[in-house]
């Protein structure tokens, strides 16, 4: 959404009348596309956020052995 | 599928002690909804009434007192955006504008509008506004639920409403109902009352039914239009990170279930005025996790001896919500 921030910070800054057709198209392309099953091509600010949750999740995996009791499944398995 | 008339409703409605009468007017100087000089609240719309249900506290940290967050703003505010924006695309619609011209129209107000406001907030933010104007204004471009018309020629997008009951908290005042219908619309031949909803959870029309705007606003809508009424049109707006999906649904209620809906607001009313003129706002610990958690859940966990401090450092006091000011 960062290129529709510029168009609509542009037309904040110079109340251009062509602006407004410009974000009207920008906003109808992309949920064209969106419809279309083409993803929106992520900002660099996004592709870190990304990077933070996969981090995150990844992190959240690493549990000390013998702080969660094992699932009923493997308690079967290892009966 | 209910088959009242109004004069059979208000029959209903008188059977069961209500006497309800339709008050036609715009206040540009809002009255209180509050008897003078006392915290009880004699004119009540949903919101009021939802907040006292749901938990007294709630309903006193909000409505006499007036705390707000910092993200309830923000909510508040995207939300009467959106609703104006589609307010104002039905008006220019009316005046014979095409679907673009419209459109342009209303983004054109939206971001002028919006110039100085710079939510930060992950889906409640200014570009997604805009896209959801957009997608919710062009997937309706050939809307079959029509706008009907008002009396006075004027569509019938954004319609106050107000009447009054037969009781009243005091001798000579009665109590009054009021609210704002989005929209009233002709869907294949039905009327229904249609209302617009966002959110970040695609629509469930379980939490419409039983649902207290939706059973008021069906009242409402067949006081004021005199006419059978099947239902509301829940149109509904799910932000998302790449996209805003606009979904309806439809919401049914019988003459029974209205009549339900009114007889037990009296007990609420009531209720709520023990309240005032005990100045005492029972808290309800069962409804603390509900609608994502209650904003005020950290305070009422703290010392009564302490919250007043609290509440001071981590709410502001704002203006008291009042549906009759014009928005």
């Amino acid at each position: 959404m960062s290129e529709l921030e510029d168009l609509m910070d542009k037309y904040a800054k110079d109340y251009d009348n062509d602006d407004i057709d410009n974000i009207i198209n920008y906003v109808r392309k992309q949920l064209a596309m969106y419809d279309a099953g083409i993803k929106p091509k992520r900002t660099e600010v996004e592709q870190l956020d990304m990077q933070a949750i996969v981090a995150n999740i990844t992190r959240k995996k690493i549990i000390p052995s013998g702080t969660s009791k094992p699932s009923s499944a493997k308690m079967k398995r290892r009966i | 599928m209910s088959d009242l008339n109004v004069a059979e409703l208000v029959e209903s409605l008188q059977a069961t002690g209500l006497d309800p009468v339709v008050v036609d007017e715009q206040f540009f100087e809002p009255p209180s909804l509050f008897l003078e000089g006392t915290k009880i609240q004699y004119i009540w719309d949903a919101t009021s009434i939802e907040y006292y249900k749901r938990c007294p506290r709630l309903y006193y940290y909000k409505m006499i007192c007036g705390y707000q967050s910092e993200d309830e703003d923000i909510h508040l505010r995207w939300g009467q955006e959106y609703h104006t924006a589609l307010h104002q695309y039905e008006q220019l619609k009316a005046s014979g504008l095409d679907h673009d011209e419209c459109l342009w129209h209303v983004i054109k107000e939206l971001l002028l509008r919006t110039r100085e406001w710079k939510p930060d907030h992950k889906f409640k933010n200014k570009p997604f506004l805009v896209r959801s104007v957009i997608r919710r204004i062009d997937k309706f471009k050939e809307d079959p639920a029509e706008l009907m018309t008002l009396k006075d020629g004027k569509p019938a997008s954004e319609v106050s409403f107000m009447f009054e009951l037969n009781y009243g908290p005091r001798e000579g005042i009665k109590y009054i109902l009021c609210g704002l219908l989005d929209k009233v619309v002709d869907y294949m031949g039905d009327i229904f009352f249609m209302d617009h909803k966002t959110s970040n959870y695609s629509l469930n029309m379980d939490w419409y039914r039983p649902h207290n705007q939706m059973s008021l606003y069906t009242i409402a809508c067949k006081i004021v239009f005199n006419t059978n009424i099947k239902g509301g049109i829940i149109d509904h707006a799910t932000i998302q990170v790449n996209d805003t999906k606009i979904e309806r649904g439809m919401t049914h209620r019988t003459n029974d279930e209205l009549d339900e809906w009114l007889e037990e607001l009296e007990e609420w009313l009531e209720d709520a005025k023990r309240s005032a003129e005990q100045n005492y706002w029972r808290m309800n610990d069962t409804a603390c996790d509900k609608y994502g958690g209650c904003k005020f859940r950290g305070i009422c966990g703290k010392a009564r001896s302490v919250r007043e401090r609290f509440l001071k450092s981590e709410f502001k006091q704002g203006e008291i919500w009042n549906p009759l000011k014009p928005r």
